[in-house]
């Protein structure tokens, strides 16, 4: 029962949920329910990667603060620069330039298009954002198909600017924005009893279950076509929920602190519990696609607890003439920076459950932007930056310029390292097939 | 636009109806001039004679878009002043007539087969258009583009009757039936006055999508796996919580003991109190099943079975949608149900279930006659609890509720405290409470010389503090605000410090506020690559000094001159809405037409905006926005047109508006929409039901025709990998007369998608056709496409 102890620690005290995680891996319950496989790809395959993790920051760069020097394998962060707290990682990582978003720009078309590779409902990907595509093509056998965890991204409520992630055309996935809600859902139904008391709990879940889609048949044949879609996700939402009563989980840890989680201030403390809660996620098996999406496009966080006191999007327009309004915006980049590293520390920390390496070794992890240049509104070299081997897919380590290519190479070349063979991904006539060079 | 009764009305909350909902650039950079498709369609298209009602089409149907989404950066001094659509605001027949012929000689021009009057606006033209995509591809406006230009291109075959239907008292009155998920607030009320508990739960769930600021829309508040775990979680402790009081739920349960007599007691309460959960009788079936699953609970004592049904219950479609469905009429109409009418009614004005007397209307069906509806109606509306609506309406629709979390600068800002910030939206809200249930006009919102503050917010304004009302409470009390430099809404601290920044106020906000919300008119994002950086601040420049920067450069001006000049009104407020004094107040509204006129300060302002039609004609368009659920479109315009017309007809009494919406025919009949599929798919079965399979792969035609001589074919790899490979396919015509192109390509591998073309085959020798808008060439044009193979 020590764990429970590192967990309470870990979690209220924020002591890094690489010893969090690390003590549920020892009690992972590898018993992933069965599912059908049809044509879902095991995601268990060699070469690779088991895990995927979206991880997002808003409003652009400037890239000549961001913008590592040298090439190819022989690189390094620019001192004081955006990416330096990343240099302890840098075998790690691949820094992307030059992935352009062709055809689509500014803050709310970044977001919308960023992950969905600006593809409607039309095209081969159906509109998905890339973690969700991934998401119901991999047979995970997971509790959950995917995870989303948010950072302050719904204070305007769901609408473009505030969404990254599509469940299909134009339909969003709502991150979970209150860390003690993501916790809930997690292991609110992890309980003691025996096997008797628990088996009698099941029956009387999936009897509810049976009669609301009872309910949900008995109203379908009554609507018109568009009600229909409606119910159709309800009843997709309702199987996930299903399978997300049984399957692999963790001993209960400590649920983390509640704290208002809209609070400008707790924007770094809500941020540390969501990756924390995310890295527990994956190490427990609880699913294998997540995502962690801090604010959202024009989003006004003011960066108190670094000194800074304008909003995050309005230091993302600052001049060049103006000298401390550009530094404050490198200092708050820095500090998402930060952020990444201390996830990748948590991953790279924990040993591959029932395998070899780091879970990082196993996972992809992209950390993306909705624009490229913030004070351009443009989507010339998105700065996108890739971490983990990806169970051997990518070659880290190296800084790479794309000269140009279009994201949807980008969203090809993770759905290709999750094992997927699709061979576009959204909109196919700006680009097709996966990044040249990318993959090990 | 011009006023010209009725059908000026409609064309012009068309324009508005196509104004919105488009988040993206409607503002860019002058348009080069497009050299490749200059040469390319040179002499190209033939002779086009078009329809005789082409004016008419245009006026009706293109105008009311380009007036109001184009014309910004497609006018004389705007930023594609040099494009080939250069318009001018048009109050004559002689410009109208020129407009016209500007926009048709655009509509003529072509890029493939589809003319560029609808492949530029929608984003689909090469070269992209700098003011972004405004048209959405199967949106109405899309398709009356499309027509438009086919119309003029056309040799006047083409001319049907697709001019707008007058609005009468047919089915264009009427929306759709629909599905309307509870939103949080109205799940929170719906289960304190189911179970007189307080519920916090759909406080809990993610924050619902907001349309057009508010967060009732229909289309978007659809149920995902993380609302649909929240929805189980909140079903099982709300049922726990109500089971503690077994008899006020089921009054047979104080007496019934025995077994069967705790399943008659059971099956009596499913009827009566699941009635109420799901805001009309029970159909047989759903009783017979809510009672057999009364029997799982059972053994464990009739509590759990009672929890059982009930959490099942609060997870069912039936509860969590309120139903607009109706009942299908001989004429092809659906009538809601009186039931479903009583759910309309509270919730739109108590955001909550039926009271006992409006479930009585409905149980005797009396609720479908118009009197008593209406009376029903103006119950609600009077009554203290109607506040739910107002609140949630007023605060959404002036932007309020991000005032709580605003991040104001302690330093600058000292004593911006928690609890003013409190009164101060609770200041704005009792306002527009108090006007409303005083049967007020929609003018004395913006001019009413008082308002109600507590002892902080009175003091924060430089006002005595009134004294306790009658009743000795320190709450809000009314009080006279003029001496304070105050009057109407938009001067109060709760909209002038939510639209600020931390330390300093923001003109742009406040000015955007006004235009958007008040006028309807949203203005564009800056366009793309349009440099945004600012300069450092010079502390010795006035607010306005700062933010006239952006009338100097002409790319910012377009669309900041329709924000900026509003905004400058409030300059006399600092950046948490106190009364500084001191600044220069003129300002502009301007291409607003019934609204334009200069001012100096907020009070000259407000009267402005008191006066205008344009800001009534917009305050009913928010209102069916929020009421409905929906967003207004072409087809709701008749609709919207009159609830505007209504409004106007009642001098704008906000009374009015609100009970006019129950009196027309969309609240008791909707129309037929497309026909369903008749059964849930996969609902016995496991798994997920598979995606539609791409619908790239056509069938082989009966006999193939030999590809064209005079067609030239381009094909390079796009892409490849150890896996597969993409190629990109461009097919020209270099003959004398135009086609329908047809070609064969040897796919190497197995084809496993197609874009732009439909394939038949799928390895080798493989015919590769044109889709609907590039399968014709002219003479001269070219088509693109795209395929990938695995191998």
């Amino acid at each position: 029962m020590a764990h429970f102890k590192i967990g309470r620690r870990a979690f209220t005290s924020g002591l890094g949920a690489s010893l969090v995680a690390a003590s549920f891996v020892e009690s992972v319950r590898a018993a992933p329910a069965a599912r059908a496989p049809g044509k879902k790809v095991d995601a268990l395959a060699a070469g690779v990667a088991k895990r995927l993790v979206v991880f997002f920051t808003p409003n652009g760069t400037v890239h000549k603060y961001w913008r590592p020097t040298g090439s190819g394998e022989t690189f390094s962060f620019i001192p004081g620069g955006i990416l330096e707290p990343l240099a302890p990682h840098a075998s790690d990582l691949v820094i992307c330039d030059g992935i352009d978003f062709v055809g689509f720009d500014n803050h709310a078309p970044g977001m919308a298009g960023m992950l969905t590779g600006n593809g409607g409902a039309s095209s081969a990907t159906r509109g998905m954002s890339v973690d969700q595509y991934v998401a119901s093509n991999l047979a995970a056998g997971t509790r959950f198909d995917s995870l989303e965890f948010g950072v302050q991204t719904s204070a305007w409520g769901g609408q473009v600017q505030t969404r990254m992630s599509y469940a299909s055309g134009g339909t969003f996935v709502t991150p979970e924005d209150r860390p003690r809600n993501a916790f809930q859902r997690m292991f609110g139904d992890v309980t003691g009893g025996d096997r008797t008391e628990l088996d009698k709990l099941a029956l009387r879940k999936r009897s509810i279950l049976d009669v609301v889609k009872g309910d949900l048949a008995d109203l379908y044949p009554r609507l018109g076509r568009e009600e229909q879609i409606k119910l159709e996700q309800h009843l997709d939402a309702l199987r996930k929920t299903e399978r997300g009563m049984t399957g692999g989980t963790c001993a209960l840890p400590l649920s983390p602190v509640d704290v208002d989680p809209y609070a400008n201030d707790n924007f770094p403390a809500v941020g540390r519990a969501q990756m924390d809660l995310l890295v527990t996620a994956l190490a427990c098996g609880l699913t294998r696609v997540a995502s962690i999406q801090w604010a959202h496009t024009v989003s006004p966080t003011v960066f108190r607890w670094l000194g800074l006191g304008e909003g995050h999007h309005d230091l993302s327009h600052k001049d060049d003439s103006n000298v401390q309004g550009v530094a404050d915006f490198v200092t708050a980049e820095r500090w998402h920076a930060e952020q990444f590293a201390y996830f990748l520390s948590a991953l790279s920390a924990l040993p591959e459950p029932g395998g070899s390496g780091t879970m990082l070794d196993n996972t992809f992890v992209l950390w993306a932007k909705e624009l490229a240049d913030g004070r351009r509104h443009d989507g010339k070299s998105v700065p996108f930056v890739l971490a983990g081997k990806a169970g051997g897919y990518l070659k880290t380590g190296r800084y790479l310029n794309f000269s140009g290519a279009p994201h949807q190479k980008l969203l090809v070349s993770v759905c290709q390292a999750m094992g997927l063979t699709n061979p576009t991904f959204g909109d196919p006539s700006h680009g097709t097939g996966p990044l040249d060079g990318l993959s090990a | 636009m011009r006023v010209l009764g009725s059908t000026s009305w409609r064309r012009q909350l068309v324009a508005l109806a196509t104004a919105i909902g488009v988040s993206v650039a409607a503002c860019g950079p002058s348009t080069p001039p497009d050299r490749a498709v200059t040469t390319k369609d040179g002499g190209a298209v033939g002779p086009a004679v078009g329809c005789p009602d082409d004016e008419q089409y245009f006026l009706d149907k293109i105008w009311p878009t380009l007036s109001v989404q184009c014309i910004g950066c497609h006018s004389s001094d705007g930023l594609a002043k040099t494009s080939r659509l250069v318009l001018t605001r048009a109050d004559d027949k002689a410009t109208e007539r020129r407009n016209f012929e500007t926009v048709r000689n655009v509509a003529l021009e072509k890029q493939g087969s589809t003319s560029i009057l609808v492949l530029r606006p929608s984003g689909k033209y090469p070269t992209g258009h700098p003011g972004g995509a405004i048209l959405t591809e199967g949106s109405a406006t899309f398709a009356d583009f499309a027509t438009f230009s086919e119309r003029v291109a056309s040799d006047g075959s083409r001319c049907g009757n697709d001019t707008p239907q007058p609005c009468g008292q047919g089915a264009n009155l009427l929306g759709p039936r629909q599905l309307r998920r509870l939103t949080r607030l109205e799940y929170d009320n719906t289960i304190r006055d189911l179970f007189q508990i307080d519920s916090a739960w759909g406080a809990s769930f993610p924050p619902d999508d907001v349309v057009e600021g508010f967060d009732g829309n229909a289309a978007a508040l659809r149920v995902g796996p993380l609302l649909a775990d929240k929805y189980a979680g909140a079903a099982e402790e709300i049922a726990t919580a109500a089971a503690r009081d077994l008899v006020k739920l089921a009054p047979c349960a104080a007496t019934g003991d025995a077994a069967t007599g705790d399943a008659a007691c059971a099956a009596t309460f499913i009827a009566d109190f699941g009635a109420r959960v799901f805001r009309r009788p029970l159909a047989t079936g759903e009783q017979t099943r809510y009672e057999a699953l009364y029997q799982i609970g059972a053994p464990s004592g009739f509590a759990d079975g009672i929890k059982v049904v009930l959490s099942a219950m609060l997870q069912s479609p039936i509860f969590l949608y309120r139903s607009e469905v109706g009942v299908r009429q001989s004429d092809g109409t659906y009538a809601l149900t009186p039931y479903e009418i009583a759910s309309e009614l509270s919730y739109l004005f108590w955001a909550t279930i039926p009271d006992a007397e409006l479930w009585a209307a409905a149980r005797d069906g009396t609720l479908t006659d118009p009197a008593i509806l209406l009376a029903q109606a103006k119950r609600l509306l009077a009554s203290p609890r109607s506040r739910a609506m107002l609140d949630h309406f007023a605060a959404q629709w002036l932007d309020i509720d991000r005032l709580a979390q605003a991040v104001k600068d302690e330093t600058v800002y000292p004593g911006f405290t928690a609890s003013l910030r409190a009164a101060m939206r609770a200041e704005t809200l009792a306002l527009f409470d108090f006007v409303v249930h005083r049967g007020g006009k929609l003018p004395e919102l913006f001019t009413a010389p008082y308002s109600f503050v507590n002892d902080d917010l009175a003091a924060f304004y430089g006002l005595a503090a009134p004294p306790p009302d009658d009743g000795g409470s320190t709450g809000l009390r009314k009080i006279d605000v003029a001496s304070a430099h105050r009057g109407g809404l938009l001067t109060q601290g709760s909209i002038l410090a939510t639209q600020a920044k931390p330390t300093i106020a923001s003109p742009i906000h406040r000015g955007k506020l006004v235009r958007e919300r008040l006028l309807c008119q949203k203005p564009s994002p800056p366009p793309p690559g349009l440099n945004a950086q600012l300069p450092p601040v010079d502390p010795k420049l006035s607010n306005r000094e700062r933010f006239t920067a952006h009338a100097k450069n002409e790319p910012c001006a377009s669309c900041h001159r329709l924000m900026d000049p509003i905004g400058f009104a409030f300059e006399s407020f600092d950046g948490v809405g106190k009364y500084v004094g001191g600044a220069d107040t003129r300002g502009e509204i301007v291409d607003s037409p019934h609204t334009d006129a200069t001012f100096d300060g907020p009070l000259e302002l407000a009267q402005l905006l008191a006066a205008s039609t344009d800001v009534e004609r917009c305050f009913s368009l928010e209102w069916f926005r929020y009421a409905s659920g929906m967003q207004e479109n072409q087809e709701l315009s008749c609709l919207v047109d009159e609830t505007a017309r209504s409004f106007a007809g009642a001098n704008a009494s906000l009374p009015d508006l609100f009970l006019g919406l129950t009196q027309t025919a969309h609240f008791r009949f909707r129309r037929g929409n497309a026909d369903g599929a008749t059964s849930l798919p996969g609902v016995d079965g496991g798994g997920v039901p598979p995606p539609p399979p791409p619908s790239d792969a056509g069938a082989p035609r009966d006999a193939a025709t030999p590809p064209s001589p005079d067609l030239v074919v381009s094909r390079k790899t796009d892409s490849q990998w150890d896996k597969g490979y993409c190629d990109a396919v461009t097919v020209t015509n270099k003959g004398m007369s135009g086609m329908e192109w047809e070609i064969i390509l040897t796919v190497e591998g197995m084809l496993n998608q197609v874009w732009n073309a439909v394939a038949a085959g799928a390895t080798g020798p493989v015919t590769f056709r044109g889709v609907d808008f590039n399968k014709r060439l002219e003479p001269g044009q070219s088509s693109s496409f795209g395929f990938c193979a695995a191998r």
